[in-house]
């Protein structure tokens, strides 16, 4: 009986056109992405290898996401093909077992679904095979790579899968269960993909967390020739959940009955006695034939309430009120731990609970949006009810009205979901500013329009395709495809395909959610966002005209006849609505074109800038070596128009000589985002303008001798903003400009650096001089702006009334004038070259030398900047003399503008996120975020300003890394060592982590400016160690030594080079080898205590010490000799923890304490110094012999 | 009152001609329409009820041509369908609730009267609350003529509705049907001859997408009279029989003797022995004779 069943379902998917589709798509996708990308992949070190094991992993779980939703086409419609045919009445009738009835039916599907999942890893491997592939990025045929993927990961989760969708599908005898089923198990992985811990890792259903658990560190290096990691961890997991989907099986087989109806125990209505008469004193009421409405008036409410029926039917139903409930959680989860600034969570604001991942919600989103949508339009003709309903006498339009609607409805509960569950969120982190209003807005206006517009293709789809799961597919792929428009632009060379007017719903620049500032609000991407959504609602209106076109109703057989249907339904005002937005459409798409090619614009797509990159160098790199004046003093009146959001900068800028030289050619590289008028005071002859670049040569009539200098006056002001681009750094509060835009001398050193893209430009290999340390011709140049020394500084800042105008220097004069407030600021002696204006509305609380200036709302953190700024100043001023500044001025600026902190002068401009950090009160015990931005700002009073690093290489090792290390310092003095600790060691993880993902790592001595995770990350946490393995008081005075010899100094300036030589002289020979280690090499560890066991009086402990040097890609090597030296903690039965001085071979090591009290647990390293690979083994529990 | 249809005729793409050259007039009253399985009885009833369009041919109902017009036709109709389903979850007061917006019923309070009307016109007041979906046949198949009065119809037409009910059922359904097909034009198509006896006024008979007869029931009685006639014979003998008369039916009656009936325009004599005509002989015999 098996057999037969067996082949006749064999034979029927034989026969169906599902499989042939699905195995075609995916055969395609995967085929073309492997034979892209690995013709793509240009070698070298940062080459990936594409079908390297991890990379494979990458991709099989990418379109994993995608396969699952075909198995509730195959396996679901297995059993479901017999109930919605009705064969099932005679079939079950027939002497056919159960269990072979259903065995055969779920191998046979299973056996379809292989060869369609067979698809992805056969079109990859072909794609590997293909002419035009880089050979270099494909290693070898890998089929054994193949073979384990599908084993472990692959498989069992379709298993898995395939074995809810055949429980559900057979249990309730409905498809669509089949796919809500795969829309939770979708987001129940989501959900746990937010808790990266081994424990959850059992739960995943699809081992995603493990299998991330085990990766996330890897470098290149490891990603490309690493096998995949299977371990006892993973194992568990896939027996857990083969032995799941099992058991699973094995209840579904036994609970499957082989009757008609679902379920036998639900209540069916009595048949009633019957009354064979009618009641004769039945009389009809009033007749009603002339009552009948069909007025515009009564459509809009039979629409309306008709679609809170359907809606009820949806939300009423227990699947969507499980996926509800799961949503839910999945977004409180979202909401609370999100955007954390180093480890430090953001307070709840309304703003940040609307900043969930709309990227994950929107595919959840529009998944209900598809298959409600089907289920809605389909209703009828499923539950066979058409005939009732198509002869009412009702045109199509209310029918489809009334579904959309309730689809509209039912996106209102989901988005409601967000709401709820951001106000619980506030509300139980006891954060009252709930902002309700600002909720509704983003929520149910400018959220909603989206998905209401996916809601009109889900209509037209629908209408269109007769099968609704084929339609739902169709549908699923539609938002992937135009997401991957850009992509298959570059990719294909095809430029038109990059046109936003094309890329269906979606907005240049806002694809996941708004950025929202509590000062200005969404800016000015809300009007660019408004106008997009306003041309893609046309199109979508035009879908919706379309499916009222298309509204299958009746009966028709003919595509003729079909084809007649539509054109009788495009007669009349429905023709006429639809050719008049069509037209609509056609206008607004071509005005939305035109604008963005034509107006005065100001952003620069990526291809632009590219070209600007290749540009600048090849026509302007042959005066990178000139030498140019510096700017020495600058004069400057900034007028602020936060209404009109203009600005309009007026003044004199000084320029010397610095250097024993003379100049007589002139580079002056301007602004690219606004309109600049130069005007060289300095006689000289303009030779050359190039506007695509924004250079200016000029000859000067008499060259410049040492000292001399040049004078000129610049005029500078924003192109006027238009609907879609914003041409103007100012905001409507919390303007935030930066010095960037005053002319700069000499060539600018932004030059293309991907292999790929310098070949692209015909750019030959890296021609540019690298700034090397070592280079004594660049150490006359500090960072941006490529100054040499300070400068003096005077600004005149003007604002509209209600706002604060803040500049680096001393407040000399404010006041009114004309209706504008105006603030007079001049720097009290020379000054490092930072320039920057702010103006907003503040409230301010000053301590000491140190003013706050923040948002009205956002005192939370004012007093730990205001703490820890004054603490670092205490420390800096221990060690290494006063601060320059009689006043700091703290100033908080919006989110949209970045999320850093910096130094302008004596003005510390903090981004609003430092500000919305949530630090327990009440504990404060924890890391504080803010507390230490502000110790680092002030760090820099020393360390970036007294010291200025030359702008080569590693110098950002004198400046950001030393202001890590104080702060830390400032940290651990304030809230003691188990906090730094906790600290390090985040800082550790974050640091193998991004190692992980770049290709480019140096050593410290040579990291570059962009390289924020060695400068910042790796500088504090070596600087650290340094400080802590020779001790705290001679480091610092080594420090204090270099500051002494480099303070002000006059070029050649600091150099990472000569920073290591002032430590290595503070440093015992004996530890020499630490700062090679350190600073020099990319050194990891990973070393592991094997055993610890205490007899009467002696502490047995066996290390294994292990070294390594890695290079860029993260390739590594151990260091065979070694004697290093090593802190371990030896922690009694009250958590007393001694620390004694261990030196390590390599290999294993035996060492002995004499101990006398009683030791419980042993830690290598435990104050979480080094870079330790593996800190799992570094810790031990004493056994006792 | 009057719906007109003049020279429809319906082709399926498989060959199978479903209406050929259809002509009929009818007016108030309960009409029958009586055929064979796969007649074109449905075919045409569904082309009347404007959920599929015929090859060619009109249909007008008042004078208005209702193939352009259809809306005008839905507004005054009632139609129910052969098979039909329900939703699922929904009790049968809120399904004609639903119906009845859709039927154009704007005004609450007057949909909850019809409402109400219909569910106690078809007994269905105390089940009213249940799902439908949870219904026995016989009354799934009156909440299909409950839904279809919602509207007050001029057109009724109902599609085979007796098939499958049990005897009792059968009954009270037509009952109903005769309580509200007084004053409008009423279509019933059946293939079971003794609901035409019982409830229809006029009445056609068609086979093969023609309408093959069209009379009223006692017309079609007068026109057979003396014509039928019985006779007792040997099974084995019927074939012979058959050659040289037209036989309607054959009823065993013991042993293997069986009780034959036969049209004859002429006068036989014994053992031939006349019988009483009824409306079966007269549809027995248009199908066989393609017309009396």
């Amino acid at each position: 009986m098996f057999k037969i069943i067996f082949t006749e379902e064999l034979r029927f998917w034989k026969g169906n056109f599902l499989p042939y589709v699905f195995f075609t798509f995916l055969f395609i996708v995967c085929f073309m992405s492997m034979w892209g990308m690995a013709s793509e992949e240009i070698s070298g070190p940062g080459m990936t290898i594409q079908n390297s094991e991890w990379r494979l992993y990458e991709l099989l779980t990418f379109l994993q996401q995608l396969i699952i939703f075909f198995v509730p086409a195959i396996i679901g419609h297995s059993v479901y093909r017999d109930f919605s045919s009705g064969i099932h009445k005679l079939l079950y009738a027939y002497p056919i077992g159960k269990y072979n009835y259903l065995l055969a039916k779920f191998a046979s599907a299973f056996i379809v679904l292989l060869i369609i999942a067979a698809a992805m890893g056969l079109g990859l491997f072909i794609g590997s095979l293909m002419p035009g592939v880089n050979p270099d990025a494909i290693d070898g045929l890998g089929m054994g790579r193949y073979l384990k993927l599908y084993l472990w990961i692959l498989l069992p989760n379709l298993i898995l899968v395939s074995a809810v969708v055949f429980a559900l599908v057979s249990q309730w005898r409905n498809l669509y269960l089949g796919f809500i089923g795969v829309i939770i198990l979708f987001v129940l992985t989501k959900i746990l993909g937010a808790f990266p811990f081994h424990a959850i890792g059992y739960l995943d259903p699809f081992a995603e967390v493990l299998s991330n658990l085990q990766t996330r560190y890897w470098t290149l290096t490891e990603k490309n020739f690493n096998a995949f990691p299977v371990d006892t961890n993973l194992l568990v997991n896939r027996i857990i959940w083969i032995l799941g989907s099992i058991t699973l099986m094995i209840y579904t087989f036994r609970k499957f009955r082989l009757h008609h109806f679902t379920d036998l125990s639900k209540k069916r209505t009595q048949s009633q006695k019957i009354n064979v008469s009618v009641k004769s004193d039945l009389r009809p009421p009033s007749a009603i034939r002339h009552e009948l409405s069909f007025s515009i008036k009564d459509q809009f409410h039979t629409i309306w309430r008709l679609s809170n029926i359907d809606f009820k039917s949806i939300i009423t139903s227990w699947p969507f009120i499980i996926l509800l409930l799961i949503g839910f959680i999945m977004v409180h989860i979202q909401q609370r731990g999100m955007a954390p600034q180093h480890g430090v969570p953001i307070l709840p604001t309304t703003a940040e609970m609307l900043r969930i991942p709309m990227f994950i919600f929107s595919g959840i989103f529009n998944l209900l949006t598809f298959l409600y949508s089907g289920l809605l339009i389909f209703r009828d003709r499923q539950s066979q009810m058409s005939g009732l309903i198509d002869t009412t006498p009702q045109p199509n339009h209310v029918f489809l009205l009334t579904k959309w609607l309730a689809v509209l409805k039912m996106q209102w509960v989901l988005l409601s979901i967000i709401l709820i569950a951001g106000i619980s969120v506030q509300i139980s982190e006891e954060f009252y500013q709930i902002d309700l209003a600002h909720y509704l807005f983003e929520l149910f206006i400018l959220q909603f329009i989206h998905f209401a517009i996916w809601a009109c293709v889900a209509m037209f789809i629908h209408s269109l395709i007769p099968n609704m799961y084929v339609s739902f597919i169709i549908l699923l792929l539609i938002p992937v495809a135009v997401l991957m428009m850009p992509t298959a632009a570059e990719m294909l060379d095809l430029p038109w395909l990059g046109e936003s007017v094309l890329h269906f719903n979606l907005v240049p620049d806002i694809y996941v959610g708004f950025t929202y500032s509590d000062f200005n609000g969404y800016g000015s991407m809300l009007s660019t966002y408004v106008v997009y959504k306003a041309y893609w609602a046309l199109g979508a209106l035009i879908l919706l005209c379309l499916a009222n076109v298309i509204w299958k109703r009746g009966r028709t057989f003919t595509m003729r006849e079909r084809l007649q249907n539509r054109r009788r339904n495009v007669r009349g005002t429905q023709g006429l609505l639809l050719m008049g937005f069509f037209l609509l459409y056609l206008s607004m798409g071509g005005w939305v074109y035109h604008q963005e090619h034509h107006r005065s614009r100001t952003f620069y797509t990526q291809d632009e800038e590219d070209q600007i990159y290749a540009e600048n160098e090849k026509r302007y790199a042959q005066y990178m070596g000139m030498v140019q004046p510096r700017l020495a003093a600058a004069h400057l009146n900034m007028d602020i128009y936060p209404d009109t959001r203009d600005f309009h900068l007026k003044g004199n800028l000084t320029y010397v000589n610095k250097v024993d030289q003379e100049i007589d050619t002139i580079l002056v590289g301007t602004s690219f985002k606004d309109s600049v008028v130069i005007d060289m005071k300095t006689p000289a002859t303009l030779l050359h303008k190039d506007h695509q670049i924004k250079y200016a040569l000029y000859v000067l009539d008499q060259p410049l001798c040492a000292g001399d200098s040049l004078q000129m006056t610049i005029d500078i002001q924003n192109h006027p903003n238009t609907l879609f681009h914003d041409n103007s750094r100012v905001n409507t509060n919390g303007t935030f400009i930066t010095g960037q835009i005053i002319p700069t001398l000499g060539v600018r050193h932004a030059f293309l650096k991907n292999a790929d893209k310098r070949k692209k430009y015909g750019l030959q290999d890296r021609t540019v001089k690298e700034l090397l340390p070592s280079d004594p011709a660049l150490l006359g140049y500090e960072f941006f702006p490529n100054n040499m020394g300070r400068i003096e500084y005077e600004t005149v800042i003007t604002t509209s009334e209600d706002q604060i105008g803040l500049s680096m220097g001393d407040l000399i004069d404010s006041g009114e004038r004309n209706g504008r407030r105006y603030f007079h600021y001049k720097s009290n002696g020379p000054i490092k070259n930072s320039i920057s204006w702010i103006s907003g509305k503040y409230d301010m609380k000053s301590e000491g030398l140190i003013d706050v200036y923040h948002h009205p709302d956002h005192h939370f953190n004012v007093d730990y900047l205001i703490e820890g700024a004054q603490m670092s100043m205490a420390y800096c001023e221990q060690w290494f003399g006063p601060l320059q500044h009689e006043k700091l001025r703290m100033v908080e600026f919006p989110l949209t503008e970045g999320s850093y902190a910096s130094l302008n002068g004596n003005m510390i401009p903090i981004s609003e996120v430092k500000m919305l950090c949530d630090i327990d009160h009440e504990k404060n015990s924890e890391y504080n975020h803010p507390f230490f931005v502000a110790a680092h700002e002030i760090a820099h009073y020393w360390w970036g300003h007294k010291v200025d690093p030359a702008n080569v290489k590693g110098g950002q090792l004198v400046s950001e890394g030393l202001a890590e290390y104080i702060s830390k310092r400032v940290v651990e003095q304030r809230y003691g060592q188990e906090v730094i600790r906790k600290h390090r060691e985040k800082e550790q993880n974050m640091y193998f982590e991004i190692r992980g993902q770049k290709a480019d790592e140096v050593p410290l001595n040579m990291a570059n400016l962009d390289q924020q995770y060695l400068n910042y990350v790796k500088g504090g946490l070596c600087l650290t160690l340094l400080s802590e393995y020779i001790g705290e008081v001679r480091f610092n005075q080594a420090l204090a030594k270099f500051e002494k010899t480099y303070r002000y100094k006059a070029p050649p300036f600091a150099t990472s080079l000569v920073f290591l030589d002032t430590l290595r002289n503070a440093v015992p020979d004996s530890l020499h080898y630490l700062v090679e280690d350190l600073f020099e090499t990319i050194t990891l560890y990973d070393h592991s205590i094997k055993s610890a066991v205490r007899t009467d009086k002696w502490l047995e402990v066996i290390v294994q010490a292990r070294k390594y040097r890695s290079d860029a890609q993260g390739r590594r090597q151990e260091v065979n000799e070694f004697k290093d030296y090593i802190r371990i903690g030896l922690v009694d039965a009250n958590g007393v923890e001694k620390i004694e001085w261990i030196c390590l071979d390599q290999g294993l090591n035996t060492i002995k304490f004499k101990v006398d009290s009683e030791i419980v647990q042993v830690v290598i390293d435990p104050d979480i110094l080094f870079l330790d690979i593996d800190r799992a083994d570094n810790i031990i529990m004493v056994q006792r012999r | 009152m009057e719906l007109a249809i003049k020279d429809l005729e319906k082709i399926y793409p498989n060959g199978t001609k479903a209406l050929a050259e259809v002509n009929l007039t009818i007016g108030v009253g309960m009409f029958g329409l009586l055929g064979p399985n796969g007649a074109g009885k449905s075919t045409l009833m569904r082309t009347i009820a404007t959920l599929q369009k015929p090859d060619k041919g009109t249909i007008s109902f008042n004078n208005i041509d209702i193939l352009k017009n259809e809306m005008s036709l839905r507004k005054r109709l009632g139609y129910l369908p052969q098979e039909f389903g329900v939703y699922p979850r929904m009790s049968a007061r809120n399904l004609l609730d639903y119906l009845a917006q859709l039927k154009g019923v704007a005004s609450k309070s007057r949909r909850k009267e019809w409402v109400n009307y219909c569910l106690e016109l078809t007994n269905l007041s105390d089940v009213a609350h249940q799902k439908v979906s949870g219904y026995s046949g016989g009354m799934k198949q009156r909440f299909g003529i409950a839904q279809l009065l919602l509207n007050d119809p001029q057109l009724i037409i109902v599609d085979e509705p007796t098939a499958g009910l049990d005897p009792e059922e059968r009954q009270r359904f037509l009952n109903v049907l005769r309580a509200i097909g007084r004053n409008c034009i009423v279509i019933f198509s059946t293939h079971i001859v003794e609901d035409i006896k019982q409830l229809c006024t006029d009445m056609a008979i068609m086979n093969e997408g023609l309408i093959l007869e069209r009379c009223k029931p006692e017309e079609a009685l007068k026109r057979i009279k003396h014509k039928i006639y019985v006779v007792d014979i040997e099974e084995s003998k019927v074939p012979a029989l058959k050659e040289k008369h037209v036989v309607l039916s054959t009823k065993f009656v013991k042993n293997d003797r069986v009780s034959v009936r036969i049209f004859s325009e002429h006068q036989l004599s014994p053992p031939f022995a006349q019988a009483s005509a009824n409306l079966e002989d007269f549809y027995f015999i248009t199908l066989k004779k393609g017309h009396v």
